[in-house]
């Protein structure tokens, strides 16, 4: 490094910091101090009172009855954790596959587009626990509850080939495992397309920003589709395929559905234990940074920058 | 004797003539006939085909559950009540529709809920683009660890702080100064301020992913666009605004999708921090469109079917305004060369 372009560097760092400090500013003002609060509430007793809270130090009681009392909570840990490594790689093969599909010309496109953002609205916030309701209760009267994907999904629960399969062939027993194993992955199935509106939406618009100028340039040289798949899209989208791998990982942990985080939410406000609440949370979410950062330095070594 | 042999060479003529002609247009039929025989357009259309197929069948597991929505809202109860009726309802109503524009008071709530969504996804869209160039691009000590922080903020469900966040907005304050004019600070609870001053500084939903989204969009794009704008003599602001945002649409138009549906959606923090009805969003109203329908929790556990043509006529209210968004939003999902005409 040259003395020469030490203040170019300097002016460009100075630069960087304008860019981020306003985040650092936010942090500071609305994260840090609920951050801390939420830390201590951990290490203390919560009652409600008519005018709020009382907040009373109990030191690491609550720890203590995490890891020895409570005995479906390392349970759930191991099985979110198993959920997650299933699931995440399924979920991004086929959003790749599919933006790579809803980018190419056809016929259609427009609604098939339209289609796969339906995930994305039907899936979040609201909608969500209206659309929880008992939908299937009307079709198969409440007698069949369907497998993981009426769980996951209900509004899908109708379309519960799964039911009607082994309702057919529940009386054979030689059958029945067969049948059972076919079911489980069409739940899985549905749960995968399900899942994966947001990554679908993120890998289209990474593929609409690749420069078609490159798959011209192949084209001249008369480059395959596998070839120009492997070589130019993959490497080129490889910075959204880290942001979607985070952000599946993240998601699978922090779903609704997930097993761990309902049992947070309804002992803290259900229940109304909030030190308690608080502390299976905050273990939960050391445990699941502890795997995010493991993906991230995995994957990130393998990532393809066009200037670094 | 000389005219016989010229009218022979011309009848040679005509016969070789019309045998070119006979030849050429054989030559073409060989042709177009070649053109099935080649691999490529067989490879061309089957993958056309298998496309075709494979979309319809997605189509289907899609939009089933929306049509079910859409069907289910317009029966009426005799049709509900009534197992052999389920795609197409005997009698058809609008009368669902009607009750819970009512129960939603529609336009007020529409109203806060365009109001809330769009401004906070503006601001969104701004801070976290700003952030997000700002990691993307420029290098200095502490860049890692602050975006390590980001990452830290996405993982956190927003669950575990909702209660120190409810405290720190009943009693807002900026690092002690508010109190020394207001003892006890400002509370800013209902109204919209914990959800637009968050997201000015990209620490609004979801804003750790927004920020992450963008830095990665940022970071895959070719450095020969800035350079250009720096020896032209752009500040690092004005390259950002002129050069790197134009770029950068499709990321754009995703984040502003995604802060829309979820800021849309959203009833987890509303329902903290808004406590007047007057400010209510459309996904708060749909929460409470049971009770308002049966009257009491206790007669919607006993006729549970009963609440479901008001819940989904509700459903249909709330998506509808979202789905035509994306109709709009589509139109800018084109490819870069079209967008911005830099080639290479």
């Amino acid at each position: 490094m040259t003395v020469r372009s030490m203040p170019l560097e300097r002016k460009r760092a100075i630069a960087g910091r304008m860019f981020v400090y306003p985040w650092v500013v936010g942090f500071l003002i609305f994260y840090l101090r609920p951050l801390i609060m939420s830390i201590y509430f951990t290490l203390s007793d919560i009652a409600v009172t008519k005018d709020g809270f009382v907040v009373k130090y109990s030191g690491f009681k609550n720890y203590v009855n995490l890891f020895v009392s409570d005995q479906n909570y390392v349970r759930n840990l191991i099985t979110s954790l198993v959920v997650m490594l299933q699931q995440v790689p399924l979920i991004l093969i086929f959003s790749l596959f599919v933006a790579v599909i809803l980018n190419q010309e056809f016929r259609g496109r427009f609604i098939a587009r339209s289609a796969f953002f339906l995930p994305v609205v039907l899936t979040s916030g609201a909608l969500v626990y209206v659309l929880m309701g008992d939908l299937s209760a009307q079709h198969t009267g409440g007698q069949f509850t369907g497998g993981a994907a009426a769980d996951a999904m209900p509004m899908i629960s109708n379309l519960d080939f799964g039911g009607l399969l082994l309702s057919i062939f529940a009386t054979n027993d030689n059958l029945y495992p067969v049948v059972r194993f076919i079911v489980e992955i069409m739940d899985q199935v549905f749960i995968i397309i399900w899942k994966s509106g947001v990554q679908i939406l993120i890998f289209l618009a990474g593929l609409q920003s690749i420069n078609s100028s490159v798959y011209e340039a192949a084209d001249v040289e008369g480059a395959t589709g596998w070839e120009k798949f492997w070589k130019i899209t993959f490497p080129m989208i490889s910075p959204i395929i880290v942001v979607n791998v985070v952000y599946t990982t993240i998601d699978s942990f922090t779903d609704y559905n997930n097993a761990m985080l309902r049992n947070i939410v309804d002992t803290t406000f259900r229940n109304g234990l909030y030190a308690y609440g608080s502390t299976m949370a905050w273990v939960y979410f050391i445990f699941v940074i502890a795997v995010v950062s493991i993906i991230i330095a995995l994957i990130s070594r393998n990532v393809f920058y066009m200037n670094d | 004797m000389f005219t016989g042999e010229i009218s022979q060479k011309l009848n040679n003529l005509y016969v070789r003539a019309n045998e070119f002609f006979v030849n050429l247009k054989e030559n073409d039929r060989i042709k177009r006939l070649q053109k099935y025989t080649k691999s490529s357009y067989w490879k061309k259309a089957g993958w056309s085909f298998t496309r075709a197929i494979l979309l319809l069948g997605l189509l289907f597991v899609l939009i089933y559950p929306l049509l079910f929505v859409i069907v289910t809202s317009i029966k009426s109860l005799d049709d509900m009540y009534n197992s052999t009726v389920v795609w197409i309802p005997r009698q058809p109503t609008l009368e669902n529709y009607k009750l819970v524009w009512k129960y939603m008071n529609y336009p007020q709530s529409i109203r806060n809920t365009v109001f809330l969504s769009l401004i906070t996804t503006v601001l969104q869209i701004a801070s976290c683009g700003i952030i997000g160039y700002g990691f993307a691009r420029f290098k200095f000590k502490e860049r890692n660890f602050i975006f390590g922080l980001v990452v830290f903020t996405m993982i956190l469900a927003p669950q575990v702080l909702i209660v120190p966040n409810f405290m720190l907005f009943k009693n807002f304050d900026l690092f002690g100064l508010i109190s020394v004019f207001k003892p006890g600070g400002i509370n800013l609870l209902d109204s919209f301020w914990p959800f637009i001053l968050p997201s000015m500084f990209g620490m609004g939903l979801k804003g750790g992913l927004f920020i992450y989204i963008f830095r990665q969009f940022f970071r895959g794009m070719p450095k020969e666009l800035e350079d250009a704008a720096y020896i032209d003599g752009c500040g690092p602001l004005q390259t950002f605004i002129r050069i790197m945002l134009p770029n950068a649409i499709p990321a754009i138009v995703t984040v502003f999708l995604f802060s829309f549906v979820w800021h849309w959606n959203d009833v987890f923090e509303p329902k903290v921090y808004l406590t007047s009805p007057n400010l209510y969003t459309l996904a708060m109203k749909l929460t409470e469109i049971d009770l308002h329908a049966m009257g009491s929790r206790d007669s919607l556990l006993k006729d549970p079917i009963k609440v479901l043509p008001p819940r989904y006529a509700g459903v249909m209210y709330v998506v509808s305004p979202m789905l035509l968004l994306y109709a709009i939003g589509q139109k800018y999902f084109v490819s870069s060369v079209e967008r911005t005409g830099i080639v290479g």
